[in-house]
């Protein structure tokens, strides 16, 4: 465009430019004296801002502005950069004659003369409102899609938490109502599924499993923490055991719950943690238990009341039946605690064993299935109560064995003493008898001391040969020999004695023979006769030999004292004669022995009697 | 009809009644022989009172207890001095069924016996 240089061109030009700026509708284009004061005004101005040329020229531009920016000082200091610089680009709320706001962009231009001197400024104005709008909008709807996928990832996140967590979780709405469950929650509740707590039938769940509290007392469901905080009370953690009816299995649960409110405080659903802490429970129960159970078993030598006590302490453990079943020789014994089995019950039995030896067993028996801690924990109490059983016997065998013992020490002194009191007063009166110098008298005593002598030999024979017998260590010398010859040699060594008590003897005899033991029979056959003897108080004594169903019989009948129908069993007994009639003489040892050495020949002893009877011995020998 | 006896020996061991009856005799007493306490209540009843009776305390049937307590029951027997002569060395235990009767453990010293019952006889003649 080529420069005007004549002032009519140039004013042709001016005049021009001006109704062309004038003309512009979409930008207000002003200018500003150098205080700040509208000098010119174009219809984009009019139509952005509201004033007309009339209204605005001559006030100044900081009306544009809202008064917090006016008492800020921004319109100034916009002027003062724009001197400064040359020009100032801006954007912000403006305000419209109407009061409204729109956003401005502006650009503000110093107008300098020719000379170079400030002479006011050129103002640009547009209105971004529209395009600020959309770029908000456009902003917000980024910011929001961030924000959900930001609260969709933490969903996610926090789902995925819930889901993985051991514990039990579970919201409760005002009535009671299930809305969201977490798998453990499902699984405690036999579940396998958390759409099955939500969606099913919550009556049914609830009748399911009885609630227990620590002590074992049931709970009702609105006691529970759940329900509780629902109700607007504190949360208070609850420690309760939950029984499932369908297995009988108990666990223990520690519940929490925290209500969550609405806004006036008021609360509109209820979170629920369940920390199983069975476990827990189990480890602390069991040890506690197996430390209580030695105790009773070790406490108490009678093991029966300790063995009740232990069944007492296991069955709740178990959450079962508990019992002991112990094989004493031929008795059986069973003690037990807890409720009795159900119908299609499991079982879970373990030896009772001790030095290599089963004699009972343990037996644990409930609704529900056994898991490996319920078998180490029987295992380790069968263990405990073998050992305990093993040692109550042990010493109960061997407080029996001293007793026996002292008892058959004091008898046998008592028998000792008899026989040597009657020899040392025979010895005591052979001074005076050699005195006397009557050698008939003389030879007659020396014979009795012999007899007494050889009374003595037996007595301390037979301690001996019960000590041997006890101990198995006597072996049969077997040699054929005619057992009717034998007694008749027996016979002829009391025949003084019994003479000496007015007795007579009946021998009637036919010849059997036999392989046995010669001096052991010997010995059967003296027991018999010298208890005849003794017991037949002068009476007469029969004895018979004879041969019977291919046997040798031997019976040896007194018709003294007797013995009652009630003593005839004990009568076989060692050191059983003690018990029943201390007034008897004889150590009891001697039908004892003569049994051993009947039965181990395989031969049999038995004996027919009444009180003031008499007794009758039968004893019989394979041939 | 029996005579009047120093000793009347109860006893059910055969040797020891023999033993007894041998040296009291050599000592010049006069015994009789019941082999049970039944027999020497059933002597006591047939025959004078012996001066003193040397009882066995263990003995079937009937006891030197229960004879003791059947002879002290019958105004008759109850003065007859006893003299009790045991085995049973556990006999300070039954102190009091015997009824403050001496007592002599077996085996006796003969002179212990002795000295005893004739104590008892001199005194009773």
């Amino acid at each position: 465009m080529p420069v005007p240089d004549a002032p009519e061109e140039r004013l042709a030009t001016d005049e021009a430019f001006r109704l062309l700026v004038e003309s512009v509708l979409d930008y207000a284009i002003f200018m500003l004296d150098l205080a700040g004061h509208v000098v010119s005004w174009n219809q984009g101005a009019e139509r952005l801002k509201g004033y007309t040329a009339a209204e605005i020229l001559g006030k100044h531009f900081s009306v544009f502005y809202p008064p917090e920016e006016k008492a800020a000082g921004r319109p100034a200091r916009l002027l003062a950069i724009a001197a400064a610089e040359g020009r100032v680009e801006d954007e912000g709320w403006r305000v419209r004659k109407d009061g409204s706001l729109f956003w401005a962009s502006v650009v503000v231009t110093a107008l300098r003369d020719t000379t170079g001197e400030l002479r006011g400024f050129a103002k640009v104005t547009r209105d971004f409102t529209e395009r600020r709008r959309a770029a908000e909008t456009e902003r917000q709807l980024v910011a929001e899609a961030a924000a959900r996928r930001g609260a969709e990832d933490a969903q996610r996140r926090i789902a995925a938490i819930l889901t993985n967590l051991s514990d039990g979780v579970t919201v409760q709405d005002p009535s009671g109502r299930v809305i969201y469950a977490n798998d453990a929650a499902a699984r405690a509740m036999g579940l396998a599924k958390a759409d099955e707590v939500v969606h099913g039938d919550l009556a049914a769940i609830v009748d399911r499993f009885r609630i227990f509290d620590e002590r074992g007392e049931p709970v009702e469901v609105a006691r529970l923490p759940g329900r509780r905080v629902l109700a607007g009370e504190e949360p208070a953690p609850m420690l309760v055991q939950v029984e499932d009816t369908r297995t009988g299995r108990r666990t223990w649960s520690l519940i929490k719950a925290n209500a969550i409110p609405d806004a006036e405080g008021r609360p509109i659903l209820a979170v629920n943690v369940f920390h199983d802490v069975t476990e827990e429970r189990r480890i602390g129960d069991v040890a506690r238990f197996l430390a209580a159970a030695s105790s009773a078993l070790g406490a108490a030598f009678e093991d029966e009341r300790s063995l009740q006590r232990v069944a007492e302490l296991a069955a709740p453990i178990f959450g079962g039946s508990v019992s002991f079943d112990v094989l004493d020789g031929d008795a059986h014994r069973r003690v037990g605690a807890g409720p009795p089995a159900a119908p299609g019950g499991v079982e879970l039995v373990e030896a009772l064993t001790a030095r290599g030896e089963c004699f009972g067993t343990l037996t644990v028996a409930r609704a529900g299935a056994f898991d490996a801690e319920d078998r180490r924990v029987a295992e380790e109490l069968a263990r405990r109560a073998g050992i305990a059983i093993d040692n109550a016997r042990l010493y109960r065998e061997a407080r029996r064995a001293v007793a026996i013992r002292d008892d058959f020490l004091s008898i046998a002194g008592h028998e000792l003493r008899t026989p040597l009191a009657a020899l040392s007063l025979q010895v005591a009166s052979i001074p005076l008898l050699l005195d006397r110098g009557d050698s008939q008298v003389l030879r007659e005593r020396a014979e009795k001391m012999g007899a007494q002598c050889r009374r003595i030999e037996r007595l301390v024979r037979d301690l001996l040969d019960v000590s041997r017998i006890s101990s198995g260590k006597v072996e049969l010398a077997r040699e054929r020999f005619d057992l009717s010859v034998l007694v008749a040699e027996v016979i002829g060594r009391f025949t003084e004695e019994i003479a000496a008590a007015d007795g007579s003897i009946d021998y009637r005899s036919e010849a059997v023979e036999g392989e046995w033991d010669r001096h052991r029979i010997d010995q059967v056959v003296t027991n018999l006769v010298a208890n005849a003897v003794k017991y037949g108080r002068g009476s007469r004594i029969e004895v018979r030999v004879f041969r019977r169903g291919g046997r040798a019989a031997l019976v040896v009948r007194d018709f003294g004292i007797g013995i009652a129908a009630g003593d005839q069993a004990r009568i076989f007994e060692r050191f059983e004669r003690a018990a029943v009639d201390r007034n008897v003489g004889g150590l009891g040892l001697g039908l004892w022995i003569a049994r051993q050495i009947v039965e181990q020949h395989g031969g049999s002893i038995e004996v027919e009697s009444a009180p003031e009877q008499g007794s009758r011995f039968t004893v019989e020998l394979p041939c | 009809m029996l005579g009047r006896v120093d000793v009347l020996i109860v006893d059910d061991d055969l040797d020891m009644v023999d033993s007894l009856r041998d040296v009291l005799t050599d000592r010049g007493f006069e015994v009789a022989i019941a082999r049970d306490g039944q027999e020497a209540l059933e002597y006591l009843a047939a025959a004078p009172a012996p001066s003193v009776i040397l009882l066995d305390w263990m003995m079937p049937r009937c006891d030197g207890a229960t004879f003791r307590e059947r002879q002290l029951a019958n105004p008759a027997f109850a003065g007859i001095p006893v003299v009790i002569l045991t085995a049973d060395a556990r006999v300070e235990e039954r102190r009091d069924a015997m009824d403050s009767a001496p007592v002599l453990l077996k085996p006796v010293e003969i002179t212990d016996l002795v000295g005893v019952l004739s104590k008892i006889t001199s005194a009773a003649e």
